[in-house]
């Protein structure tokens, strides 16, 4: 299968501090691939670079067959969607205007309402509050909304910071369930997630996170059988 | 009762023309983190502008006012395009902008002196005659500003919340990162701002120069009420600061009124003490809460 995002020796970190150590990463046209890990090891430093909210430092990053352009605006407008750590939302916005803000690129009126119905169906909350400001809403349900922007977009690659970040236990398995179903439509998605057990089910690829660079990678059966390197790192 | 409607009349004209200022100064800081200095100088060139295009072409009022709105929207893209696009990404931007801008606005206003001298000149863009409510004579111009006025914010009030272009604007202000992660260009979002708030800030300054005269440091004193209303009304809260302006124009009405013209800024002044012990982030402006 070609490759999405293919990323070779790529440095990148805040200022003068270098956190992430040339990292080779690729990402298929479709399915979900994890970045796990504990924190402060550089997993939301490589989606903010891929997304360009910082600068690559060296190492070339390529989607779908072209090298990327600098600046955060101009890779969403090719399809590089990130929902960011903490939701990050307009937060004087309703819902509605929220998921409108996601489609800012797109132009086909009928196409992003479409996309708002699949929205609305993945997450009916979303269609009960639809115009409540989302600084009102429970964390839960601000979670659903980043996704939900996220989604809007209707990109070809889909990255997502800690989406079990700050919730109930319940919540984030709601959370995970939407997100396989939107894997499962053949949508390429990266995760970000300390706690490798909440993606082990939906996920197809793991990356283990450990100074900014991949310490280990392998697939579900892997994850499995390689249990015990896996939990030496979280201290499980 | 006719003290009342000439409260009322003169607070609502104030009030009207404060709004002006003041909403594009709150929609500046609100966007950009940026104080704009010259935020005076250039309700001073709208006026000029204006002024001249009367003047030099004897062009009709209203292409005449149109000019010095256009005026005060070119200087706000220009120095965006020479001064602040270079300075958006710098450590203590708003230390730096501030400074900046402040020398814009000397620069500026040197400018102003050099071309058209120190000579109160009287605005011409104006409408003569007034009109009686009971006991009270109004100036058609009264009626000018207010209309205008309500029109120039409308018109804001309805692109900020009713326009793809506005809905950057206020997504840009909300939360730059995420407004950049929707495909927002956000440096093209702080030059469109700076050139509705130049354009506002221009409109004011016509309007301001019609009830006193033309000068090169007229924009001063409205800038200062600018400010104050900004900061009563929360930093960077454009319907907040269009509300403020609305009730300190009463209020200095009402002062000016019963205690005299010379006591309407000092008490005006005093008032924003006392809102800010009450509450210390503005009317309308939000408590900075930590959340984990």
């Amino acid at each position: 299968m070609s490759e999405l995002l293919s990323i070779k020796g790529l440095v990148s970190g805040y200022r003068h501090l270098k956190v992430l150590q040339s990292i080779d990463f690729s990402v298929d046209q479709s399915g979900m691939t994890a970045i796990i890990g504990p924190n402060g090891h550089g997993k939301s430093t490589l989606l903010k670079t891929i997304a360009g909210l910082l600068p690559t430092w060296s190492g070339e990053i390529v989607f779908d067959g072209t090298p990327l352009p600098k600046g955060a605006p101009e890779r969403a407008r090719l399809g590089l969607t990130l929902v960011p750590q903490g939701d990050q939302l307009f937060t004087g916005m309703t819902v509605a205007e929220n998921l409108m803000m996601g489609a800012f690129a797109r132009t086909d009126q009928r196409a992003i309402r479409e996309t708002m119905d699949t929205v609305f169906s993945l997450f009916p909350r979303l269609h009960e509050r639809r115009s409540q400001r989302t600084e009102s809403l429970s964390g839960g349900e601000r979670r659903m909304v980043g996704i939900g922007r996220g989604l809007m977009a209707d990109g070809k690659m889909m990255m997502i910071d800690e989406p079990s970040l700050g919730l109930a236990p319940l919540i984030i398995e709601q959370i995970y369930e939407a997100l396989g179903q939107i894997a499962a439509e053949g949508r390429a998605i990266v995760v970000v997630e300390e706690n490798p057990s909440r993606v082990a089910k939906v996920a197809d690829r793991f990356h283990l996170m450990d100074g900014g660079a991949f310490a280990w990678s392998g697939t579900t059966a892997e994850l499995e059988s390689s249990g015990e390197i896996i939990k030496s790192y979280l201290g499980a | 009762m006719d003290a009342i409607i000439q409260i009322l009349v003169s607070g609502l004209t104030l009030g009207a023309m404060y709004a002006l200022g003041a909403v594009g100064l709150a929609l500046t800081f609100g966007t950009m983190r940026m104080f704009n200095m010259a935020h005076g100088v250039f309700m001073t060139i709208g006026a000029y502008a204006a002024f001249s295009t009367v003047n030099y072409s004897g062009a009709p009022l209203i292409i005449a006012l149109l000019m010095g709105i256009l005026a005060g929207g070119l200087i706000g893209a220009i120095m965006h395009l020479l001064v602040v696009q270079f300075m958006l990404e710098t450590e203590d931007f708003e230390i730096n902008i501030l400074v900046a801008t402040v020398g814009v606005g000397i620069l500026l206003q040197d400018f102003l002196l050099k071309v058209y001298g120190g000579y109160p000149f009287s605005q011409p863009v104006q409408i003569d005659g007034i009109f009686r409510i009971g006991g009270v004579a109004v100036a058609y111009q009264s009626v000018v500003i207010l209309v205008l006025a309500t029109v120039l914010i409308s018109a804001l009030a309805w692109a900020l919340t009713r326009t793809k272009f506005g809905m950057a604007i206020r997504a840009t202000a909300m939360n730059r990162e995420a407004a950049m992660l929707m495909g927002v260009k956000t440096s093209r979002t702080y030059l469109q701002v700076l050139i509705i708030a130049g354009m506002l800030a221009g409109a004011a300054g016509i309007l301001i120069s019609s009830l006193s005269t033309l000068s090169p440091e007229m924009g001063q004193n409205p800038a200062v009420r600018a400010f104050v209303i900004c900061v009563v009304a929360g930093l960077g809260s454009v319907t907040g600061a269009g509300i403020a302006a609305i009730a300190l124009g009463l209020f200095e009405a009402a002062i000016q009124y019963y205690f005299g013209v010379r006591y309407g800024l000092p008490l005006m002044l005093a008032l924003v003490v006392v809102v800010l012990i009450w509450r210390p982030s503005g009317l309308f402006g939000k408590q900075e809460v930590v959340r984990s």
